[in-house]
């Protein structure tokens, strides 16, 4: 390095004293150990250039989507109305490109009439051709048919959807997607919990929404969880998923094998973190986990999961959670040991329960 | 390639939709935009905050990338080319509206925090640090936010930063040396108060 008499703004400016301040690594932090040594006096020079590059605003300006589109319509709107100049204005950049032009100016007035009709002429046999062997292809494609698949309350359900990934829909959920996933990409669109076996396919991305939120997978198994509340939680078991909202631009996060993110819908709010997959994947397992969890939330579950509707009587303990692990368990029995910890007294009508909390 | 146009994600490269631009496809010319908004957008308000003028002026260089098309030449760095377009077009804009291009920037240098005795805390420096260089690089003059836009925000050469603004390497170092200077000014003070605060 021969960076002698480096003043400040020198510092900064040098592609290799940015690297080493804002990413720094074991090889950069030697030579640079290295040039401080013979050269002590730039290290108060060094000491006020590091503030700056550390300290650069960095202005993210963005468009959210819908501005994005919005401008491109005016663009595109401006295209359709305006002829193409004859005279334009020509933008060289480089003298290959001026010659090009010129000639490719020059050669549009040696057209010969007679080669031009017999271009024509296979040209047209030729689209013909094309249009005949895509013509099965081109019937296909208007036919963008919806399908909609759902669970009802106390039912959990298995698909296999055209492109072999297998959806586990959990009770009282449903997904939508279009049939044999034309297009460029696969997407699904899911509400309430289901769990993602999704088939590898590197060119069409696998895409499930969630409310603004959507999650990107190319091969991976995941679950996603969005409830009533608004709140989703995506869990990655394997690979690698991409989750971003359409609202908010700012929130785009990644996901690796064993982290999950929390969101609130539309929320500039999200949290990643770690999850226990025995309780993220218990519902597959025919295994209902409370943990600490609030009453409220515990009946909500409880009602899904069984197709039944609960009353609850004289209920004031807000704070009131409950835990506990039941496995295959009967409703009667869950709740059986449910009422001792919670004390309560319940009765069974069909699909009616009363829960009676009584003093 | 064989497949038609279809622009899924990222696949054609950008050679490849320049040449379709070329010649006359419209789809090519919408997955350049969507490939570059956002770099452009970000690029304009940088230059000038003015969000109308910076889309209008987007607007423009695209219908003009359109309607210019079969004058373009065969190979082209497709963001510079949009970049120095979209500069060329803010500045104009600019040039239009009177000479608004800003003197002040030897402006303000101390006005440090008042009572700086006590309750220093290290982060309230900072914040102050970087909030006084966010001001300073507001009040530069355009061009000089120009050359920290390509070479330090988008990391391009000398060589290609100089040409962009149409001046030679000499000059490039020079205003980039300026601008430099101009926010170190703006926070030398408090820099050298974080220092000393370090040292301690």
């Amino acid at each position: 390095m021969d960076k002698l008499n480096f003043s400040v703004e020198d510092f900064v400016l040098d592609t290799a004293f940015r690297e080493w301040i804002l990413s720094p690594t074991a090889k950069r932090n030697l030579q640079w150990e290295e040039y401080i040594v013979r050269n002590p006096q730039s290290i108060e020079h060094i000491r006020i250039a590091r503030q700056i590059v550390l300290n650069m605003p960095s202005k993210e300006f963005m468009l959210n989507e819908r501005q994005v589109d919005s401008l491109w319509e005016k663009i595109d709107k401006n295209l359709d109305f305006k002829d193409l100049p004859r005279e334009a204005k020509s933008f060289p950049i480089n003298s290959s490109a001026t010659i090009s032009r010129y000639t490719t100016e020059k050669s549009k007035y040696r057209i010969n009439f007679q080669v031009l009709k017999v271009a024509a002429l296979i040209l047209l046999a030729f689209a013909l051709g094309i249009l005949y062997f895509t013509m099965p292809e081109i019937e296909k494609k208007p036919e963008i048919k919806w399908l909609t698949y759902s669970t009802k309350p106390g039912v959990k359900s298995s698909v296999t959807l055209s492109d072999g990934s297998v959806v586990k829909l959990n009770a009282g959920s449903s997904i939508r997607y279009v049939q044999n996933f034309v297009g460029n990409t696969r997407e699904v669109f899911l509400d309430g919990e289901a769990f993602f076996e999704v088939a590898h396919d590197t060119i069409k991305p696998f895409i499930v929404h969630t409310k603004d939120i959507s999650t990107r997978a190319m091969g991976t198994a995941f679950n996603i969880q969005a409830g009533q509340n608004g709140k989703i939680i995506i869990s990655l078991l394997t690979g690698k998923v991409e989750v971003k909202s359409q609202q908010v631009p700012e929130f785009l996060d990644y996901l690796t094998p064993g982290e999950q993110i929390q969101t609130v819908t539309m929320g500039k709010y999200w949290e990643k973190g770690s999850f226990e997959e025995d309780v993220v994947m218990a519902w597959l397992d025919q295994t209902i986990i409370f943990d600490s969890t609030p009453l409220p939330e515990a009946v909500e579950m409880l009602e899904n999961w069984f197709g039944v509707k609960i009353t609850l009587l004289n209920f004031n303990d807000q704070n009131l959670t409950l835990s506990g692990k039941y496995k295959g368990e009967t409703l009667k029995n869950i709740l059986d040991g449910l009422s001792y910890t919670a004390r309560f007294k319940y009765e069974i009508d069909g699909k009616q329960i009363k829960i009676n909390f009584k003093q | 390639m064989t497949f038609f146009k279809t622009y899924a994600l990222e696949s054609p490269s950008l050679d490849t939709l320049w040449s379709d631009l070329r010649s006359g496809d419209k789809s090519a010319l919408e997955a350049i935009y969507r490939n570059f908004i956002q770099d452009l957008f970000n690029f304009g308000m940088s230059l000038h905050a003015d969000e109308t003028l910076v889309k209008d002026s987007i607007q423009d260089i695209f219908i003009d990338l359109w309607n210019y098309r079969s004058k373009l030449c065969t190979e082209a760095n497709i963001k510079q080319y949009l970049f120095k377009s979209l500069s060329n077009r803010i500045h104009k804009e600019l040039g239009k509206n009177a000479r608004r291009t800003s003197i002040h920037w030897m402006v303000d240098q101390e006005e440090l925090v008042d009572s700086t005795e006590d309750v220093l805390i290290q982060g309230q420096l900072a914040s102050e640090l970087s909030s006084k260089m966010k001001l300073a690089l507001e009040k530069l003059p355009i061009r000089q936010k120009e050359v920290l836009q390509y070479l330090y925000f988008q990391k391009l050469s000398y060589e290609d930063t100089s040409k962009l603004l149409d001046i030679n390497i000499r000059s490039t170092y020079t205003l980039a040396w300026k601008a430099i200077n101009a926010l170190k000014k703006s926070i030398i003070s408090l820099s050298l108060l974080i220092l000393s605060f370090l040292a301690l």
